[in-house]
């Protein structure tokens, strides 16, 4: 039993692990006792060699370049976690949940309110969205419309059909870039017209 | 994340060597390797600079070879990540006059690598692992227990009985060789059988 206890200690003594009192104790008891001396040249013999042993097994070179590569390529493509992403992540969920909030808060009814965009038709626009031609929707004519700079598709009402007539007299409106101040029911996207006015984008000359 | 490059990528070497002991052929070994560079890769932020970065890895690959382990037993596959251990009848010596008389020149002279490998493969996964870290990678006990998730004590105690088990195994191999010629004492009595090990990855 008292050889046991000492041999456990012995390693730690040979690994440098123990702590200075136990160390002394250790050496004190080592040299007087042959048995313990053995043991210890033979841990000792024993560690080298398999130090040594440890190199017999290596990582062959193309294996290492192949791994290192790999991991090079795909955690190029791989998404790292960084803690700045959850306050995106946050606000992108508070918005998510507040955007539909306010809309579905908003009353039923036309709000005053002006928009930017381009004058387009809206049947010519969702059927080049779906992969079809211009104008197969609207053979009859052109349903006026603003998509503005988000994509978002309005429809014209066309109650207020005199001033938006107006308008239509002019030549080439579409495609044109407009502000249109007037009211917009957001629910339906439809926008009501009281004036339009045509943005000139304004290009550099020499 | 240069710093990744440039510190985590050089220890390939050190985790193929690891990864292969376990793992026992190559193939898994390499998984092994990249699946724990590329976890590593992604939790780099995690990593504590000034602490020893092979410990840090060797925690991931150790967890990532666990994982694998427990799937494939799940999925009733024949694991070659299995333990060697069962069926093999283990000695442990307690008379020091079974020493050889001079071990350098045994251990360095008679005793050659393919035996030794075959030794190693023999310890169970649990007493393997701390030869690994602590003689082989030079690791101290308290990374050794970092890495196993063992307290420090355990480290000390398992080694003492993983270089019991190995000395044993090599004695045997003396005796074999006829350059010892006494009997060493079975670890366990014969009627207990040989001991089990590596339990701790199936539990």
């Amino acid at each position: 039993m008292e050889h046991n206890y000492w041999e456990e200690r012995i390693q730690g003594y040979m690994d440098n692990e123990l702590p200075p009192a136990d160390h002394t104790a250790v050496k004190n008891h080592i040299e007087g006792c042959s048995a313990c001396t053995a043991q210890l040249e033979y841990f000792r013999c024993l560690k080298k060699r398999l130090r040594l042993h440890r190199d017999t097994v290596a990582i062959p070179q193309c294996v290492e370049q192949r791994i290192i590569e790999n991991v090079k390529k795909k955690s190029r493509r791989r998404f790292v976690w960084k803690p700045a992403y959850s306050l995106a992540m946050a606000a992108v969920a508070v918005l998510a949940i507040a955007l539909p909030l306010q809309l579905r808060e908003l009353p039923y009814c036309f709000v005053n309110c002006d928009i930017k965009g381009r004058i387009t038709c809206t049947d010519c626009e969702i059927a080049t969205k779906a992969g079809m031609q211009a104008g197969d929707f609207c053979s009859r004519g052109h349903n006026p419309g603003l998509i503005d700079e988000d994509g978002r598709i309005y429809r014209i009402a066309l109650d207020k059909e005199e001033r938006w007539e107006n308008f239509m007299k002019r030549e080439g409106y579409y495609g044109k870039l407009v502000e249109i101040q007037g009211d917009i029911l957001h629910q339906e996207n439809l926008v009501r017209v009281d004036r339009v006015r045509e943005l000139v984008v304004e290009t550099a000359s020499l | 994340m240069e710093e990744f490059y440039e510190s985590i990528l050089p220890l390939t070497n050190n985790l193929y060597r690891y990864a292969y002991r376990l793992a026992r052929n190559e193939r898994d070994a390499e998984d092994l390797v990249q699946d724990t560079l590329l976890r590593a890769y992604t939790k780099f932020d995690q990593y504590q600079s000034g602490t020893s970065p092979l410990a840090w890895l060797l925690v991931i690959q150790r967890s990532i070879f666990i994982n694998k382990y427990r799937k494939k037993k799940r999925e009733g596959h024949s694991v070659s990540l299995d333990d060697a251990a069962s069926g093999v009848d283990r000695i442990m010596p307690t008379d020091h006059r079974d020493l050889p008389a001079q071990p350098d020149d045994f251990l360095f002279r008679e005793v050659i690598d393919a035996e030794l490998k075959e030794a190693l493969e023999k310890l169970p996964k649990h007493y393997l692992e701390v030869i690994l870290l602590v003689d082989m990678e030079e690791m101290s006990y308290r990374d050794t227990a970092d890495v196993l998730n063992i307290p420090t004590g355990t480290v000390m105690s398992r080694l003492h009985r993983a270089r019991k088990i190995l000395q044993g195994q090599l004695q045997d191999l003396a005796r074999k060789k006829g350059i010892v010629k006494s009997k060493v004492r079975p670890l366990y009595p014969a009627e207990e059988g040989p001991m089990k090990g590596g339990t701790q990855y199936g539990t």
